[in-house]
């Protein structure tokens, strides 16, 4: 029924302009909802912000200055769910020092809804990264491992839905194939199924079954590769029920994210924040629904 | 990364995309459509929260203590020159020995020869007290090391492309560079006439980094130690023998 109802309208050609964090919402606006999407990728354990003398980013990122955006974001805004989309370990001596535990704590800290596991989560070791995540406040949501025999056994899900207001947000989380890329001896038992057959299972399943509004896939894909390598990008165009895809693994700085058209015509929204932290991702996404009806009439999104 | 940072020049950009369709409120027609991308930077009037710097700063501290720690000293200065340095017979040396060590703990081959290449020391040691610092610094990469098996071919190919890059940081092996070939090679003092050899160098140089694309030819056996690890207990243990990084130029490449 939800489907038969949505009518996604065409694109308007994007145009950047400066606004205010909030947006504008029009008269009806008792009728609308909004849900803020926060996100980031590849932290890679940028706990404090990057150097002064940073030859492109200086004083970039940094736990605290996001605490206090998303802080203000929250206040702003009813609806906020925070994401990240992998490989918060490696990359300051923070990692090498405590093996991932500052991240994660300020990461519980920030009231982070859920993450998906990027491949430097393995770098300590499977048994290490179930040590850490233990000290999670928050889910990691991995839809195409499977950790049967593993440290990490239930310690994951494979999906988790969110209800904001009256949506309700299906979130899948999507790994990167593991071999090659990772010592097998680092990611042990773990099975890597294929993304894009995982990632349509469980949008059906979240779609038709949970009867979710929106679904979102938190991925550590990578945005695109030149060969066959599976990237949110071809995920994107083979799947029926994904909305948006919010990525990492490539640290691509997106101006503005890429809209795809899917296996059945609808656009998908694929967004990533390039790396360190530098950059918070905020999709407003505006759902109209019927004053009688709370369930979702329409929606669309642009960039 | 480990300097302070200060909070108050910090730029965070977000990236604002708002997602906006409105149904109209009289007749139901599709009305639209507010779209926009957004790129706000947070200027200099933007501190961090205070609770998550106060969480992260006994962190820190500990890691600056840790960083700054000294764990040895350095007879003298070591530092890099070709066809051999200081600073690359130092390390090559200590990856040689140490690498002896695990092998016997583990049970893996035994290396005959040991390969740092200088260019993937990024600094180098002075005299006097060295810090953990100091050794991220030499050593930034997570890098690994590996046993690489060769056969006596494959050994010749391995050592000529080291004398046609004029040297580098080679143990166990000693040559002559002529005409960019290894000439007059010993190893360990020995004739060069065993049917393999055993090669301990970095996890990156065995997949052919630097151009050492002779490894991708051998077998590779992992001994799961990061050389900067290898590096940091080596000098420790020095200390603790009461000896001081040092190293020779003993002529084991020659022009």
């Amino acid at each position: 029924m939800i489907q038969n109802r949505r009518k996604f309208i065409k694109q308007l050609g994007a145009g950047a302009f400066t606004a205010a964090i909030t947006p504008q919402l029009y008269s009806c606006s008792q009728k609308e909802v909004r849900l803020s999407i926060l996100h980031t990728n590849d932290v890679h354990s940028q706990i404090e912000p990057l150097p002064s003398d940073h030859y492109k980013y200086p004083n970039g990122g940094g736990f605290a200055k996001r605490a206090a955006l998303v802080d203000k974001i929250r206040q702003e805004n009813e609806h906020v769910l925070l994401f990240d989309c992998g490989d918060i370990f490696q990359g300051t001596p923070y990692f090498n020092f405590y093996k991932g535990e500052l991240e994660i704590k300020l990461m519980s800290k920030l009231g982070y809804d859920a993450a998906t596991i990027g491949n430097h989560e393995f770098d300590n070791g499977i048994e290490e990264l179930a040590k850490q995540l233990q000290k999670a406040k928050f889910p990691f949501i991995c839809s195409n491992y499977i950790f049967k025999n593993t440290p990490l056994e239930n310690m994951t899900l494979p999906f988790k839905t969110f209800t904001k207001g009256p949506i309700k947000v299906g979130v899948m989380g999507l790994g990167i194939e593991l071999d090659g890329l990772v010592n097998q001896d680092r990611f042990g038992n773990t099975q890597y199924l294929n993304p894009i057959e995982v990632a349509n299972k469980t949008a059906k399943l979240l779609k038709e079954e949970k009867n979710c509004d929106y679904i979102i896939a938190l991925s550590h894909l990578g945005f695109k590769y030149d060969d066959e390598k599976v990237s949110d990008i071809k995920l994107a165009e083979n799947t029926s029920f994904i909305d948006m895809i919010l990525g990492g693994h490539t640290h691509t700085f997106m101006s503005e994210p890429e809209t795809v058209k899917n296996k059945i015509g609808k656009n998908v929204v694929i967004n990533q924040v390039g790396k360190s932290g530098i950059f918070l991702g905020h999709l407003d996404i505006t759902f109209s629904k019927d004053a009688s009806n709370p369930t979702i009439l329409n929606t669309t999104y642009h960039v | 990364m480990l300097k302070t940072s200060k909070h108050n020049t910090l730029i965070i950009a977000l990236f604002s995309l708002l997602l906006i369709f409105t149904l109209g409120c009289n007749n139901g027609s599709y009305q639209t459509k507010e779209t926009n991308s957004t790129t706000i930077f947070i200027d200099s009037s933007y501190k961090g929260k205070n609770s998550v710097v106060d969480y992260i700063t006994p962190y820190k501290d500990s890691i600056d203590a840790q960083m700054y720690q000294v764990i040895g000293h350095a007879a003298r200065t070591l530092d890099k020159d070709l066809p051999e340095g200081l600073l690359t017979n130092f390390i090559s040396d200590l990856i040689l020995d140490e690498t002896r060590l695990i092998s016997s703990e583990k049970n893996l081959l035994t290396p005959d020869m040991a390969l740092m290449n200088h260019k993937g020391l990024r600094t180098i040691i002075e005299e006097g007290p060295i810090t953990v610092n100091k050794i991220f610094q030499l050593m930034p990469f997570e890098n690994e090391v590996v046993l690489v098996k060769l056969t006596k071919d494959q050994t010749l190919e391995f050592l000529n492309y080291v004398a046609s890059q004029g040297g580098d940081g080679v143990a166990g092996a000693s040559f002559t560079i002529k005409d960019e070939k290894a000439t007059g090679i010993k190893i360990n003092g020995k004739p060069f006439n065993k049917e393999y050899y055993v090669v301990a160098t970095s996890d990156y140089l065995s997949k052919g980094g630097d151009h050492y694309d002779v490894f991708k030819k051998g077998t590779i056996i992992e001994t799961k130690v990061k050389l900067r690890d290898m590096i940091i207990n080596h000098i420790k243990k020095l200390e603790a023998n009461n000896e001081k990084a040092n190293s020779q130029l003993d002529n084991r490449i020659k022009l």
